[in-house]
């Protein structure tokens, strides 16, 4: 029995001792200029890459037939490319109509500002993406080595009926492919009511052929077979699933532009501006000395105002869940911009601190907000999408942190005493 | 009258704050929802929902009117302008629902006491809305005095109007 204890014991030694340094430790390599008096390994924040901002003016043909609804028609193109931008995760994006004479035109002019790749907020602004099945013309010698572009110019294919209004979605998504490697597949998933047209279309074209046009360039495809004979002489159909890709961010964009609607109007890129920024000197040091202003008199009017007894229970699970999550970036050099840290840590010093005076936070406080937090995360897009995440996750962490802390400081008084 | 209406819908389901206030909206009756349960009066069941609503509307109010003016608007300014007094008012919510859902919730003294703690809560916040809105203001390099402010204001007058509400009632 006494052997247990003493196990017991050494057990809670070495725990509190490790619990101990991990703390410290977090603490140093969080702040700032740690690298400057330690110069075994270097603790820097991996940055994002800086903001750039561009304005776009899209020239948009009304059709004669459009004319009557140039206004929804503007208004949902609008917001489709709105849509395709958010998803994709650029930070601010402004659109506004600029006002046209002529009614067989209109035009928009965007603006965005992130830190993303141009190249593929390009594809989404300027690429219409009409999507429009193609069947290769049969007297097409694609093959022919002197033009090795016949297959994908629209000249060389002849329309079918289907284009992306008769999909209810198309689902992209990582499959085996006939050589064995896996690469990203777009499951057309058409219209219950359309579903036995499309087949029937369709299968006589299986092995043949086609593409997929998309702004008058063609992307080459072989049409599928759906059909398929079981052992057991059953006939089951395949999704009509079609290669796309192995590139993961290539598949990122055409979902985004795949599943976002389909733009009304035809338009072009009429110009592109390059505008330059100032990127915002946020100073660590400075954000770092005014958010530890804010946690310490908000800790004393808590003290003096509610719960004397456990200003540092209540602070050590805050500054640790902070401290290790800006560690875990330093070191795993996870890249994110200084403000989106700056932000959510000012946030959730504000949060904690609340729920500190709660109590332990309470199950009703904690539950309210973490369901904002999550219905902002599943709703929202962008910016407000990360930060919502971040809030969320350091929350929950908050929440096991203060456990394992206050069995920390039990066990660190019994040491003690 | 049905052309009206697509319109009206089209027109309305453009704004992206439609999207917004759906987001404030299903939060907002999965808790009440599971919090009747316990808390088995309708009226303080009430009072949260009102503070999110003002906050929703304010907040909605303020954002119409910086995107219609064209001031500057960014994923910055929207937080909080937007998110920051919703969540404030969430929080709240949940407050209200920590005191209300103590056990001798019939008794008199209970009641009392009830009133002094969302007292209390209101001026604490009121006191770390402030000092946040100063660090942030001292802090922040770029111009976001507009909305930090607006966003205080309407987290304070909601989370007041919240408090008041609670005392008459209870």
């Amino acid at each position: 029995m006494k052997f247990f204890e003493l196990v017991k014991k050494i057990f809670r030694f070495l725990f509190t001792a490790l619990f101990t340094s991990a703390l410290i430790a977090s603490v140093l390599i969080s702040i700032p200029y740690t690298e400057k008096y330690y110069k075994g390994t270097r603790y820097d924040l991996t940055l994002k890459n800086e903001l750039w901002t561009k304005e776009y003016v899209l020239l948009l043909a009304v059709k004669n037939k459009d004319i009557p609804e140039k206004d929804k028609k503007t208004e949902e193109t609008k917001d489709i490319i709105y849509r395709r931008l958010v998803k994709y995760g650029v930070r601010d994006i402004e659109i506004e109509e600029i006002e046209s004479q002529k009614k067989d035109e209109a035009r928009l002019k965007i603006k965005v500002k992130s830190d993303l790749d141009p190249k593929d907020v390009d594809t989404l602004v300027t690429e219409r993406y009409y999507l429009r099945f193609v069947i290769a013309k049969e007297d097409v010698n694609f093959e022919d080595e002197n033009n090795p572009y016949s297959q994908f110019q629209i000249e060389n294919y002849i329309s079918t009926p289907y284009t992306r209004h008769d999909f209810r979605t198309v689902y992209l998504t990582k499959l085996k492919s006939t050589s064995g490697e896996y690469a990203y597949f777009a499951i057309f998933k058409p219209w219950e009511n359309k579903l036995n047209e499309f087949y029937q279309y369709f299968d006589k074209l299986a092995g043949k052929r086609g593409g997929i046009s998309s702004d008058n360039l063609v992307t080459p495809i072989y049409f599928p077979t759906t059909l398929q004979q079981g052992s057991n002489s059953m006939i089951t159909r395949q999704p009509f699933a079609i290669g796309m890709t192995v590139d993961d961010s290539q598949a990122n964009i055409l979902d985004i532009l795949y599943n976002s609607g389909t733009v009304p109007l035809n338009y072009i890129e009429e110009s592109v501006t390059e505008i330059s920024v100032i990127n915002e000197d946020i100073n660590y040091l400075r954000i770092l000395l005014g958010l530890s202003g804010f946690t310490l008199i908000t800790s004393i009017y808590t003290y003096f105002a509610r719960n004397r007894n456990n200003i540092i229970e209540n602070l050590i699970p805050i500054i640790a869940t902070l401290t290790i999550w800006i560690s875990i970036l330093k070191l795993l050099a996870i890249p994110m911009s200084l403000d989106t840290i700056y932000i959510t840590s000012s946030l959730f010093l504000f949060l904690s601190l609340l729920l500190t005076y709660i109590e332990k936070f309470k199950k009703y406080a904690l539950f309210s907000s973490t369901l904002i937090l999550f219905s902002n995360y599943i709703l929202l897009g962008g910016y407000v999408k990360e930060i919502s995440l971040l809030l969320l996750i350091l929350l929950i962490s908050l929440a096991v942190i203060q456990n394992i802390v206050s069995w920390y400081i039990k066990l660190v008084r019994n040491s003690i005493s | 009258m049905i052309e009206h209406f697509r319109d009206f819908l089209a027109f309305y389901s453009n704004l992206q704050i439609v999207k917004h206030v759906t987001f404030l909206i299903l939060p907002l009756l999965i808790v009440t929802s599971i919090f009747n349960f316990r808390i088995k009066n309708w009226k303080i069941l009430l009072i949260p929902m009102i503070t999110v609503i003002i906050a929703a509307v304010l907040s909605s109010i303020f954002y119409i009117f910086y995107e219609t003016f064209n001031i500057e608007t960014n994923s910055t300014s929207y937080i909080y302008l937007f998110f920051f007094p919703i969540l404030i008012a969430y929080l709240t919510m949940g407050y209200i629902f920590n005191i209300y859902s103590s056990e001798s919730s019939k008794k008199e003294s209970k009641t009392n006491q009830r009133k002094t703690e969302i007292r209390k809560f209101t001026t604490m916040l009121t006191f770390i809305i402030i000092i946040f809105f100063l660090t942030q203001y001292i802090l922040l390099p770029y111009s976001l005095f507009l909305p930090i402010l607006i966003g205080s204001t309407i987290t304070l007058v909601a989370s007041w109007i919240t408090t008041l509400l609670f005392i008459k009632i209870s």
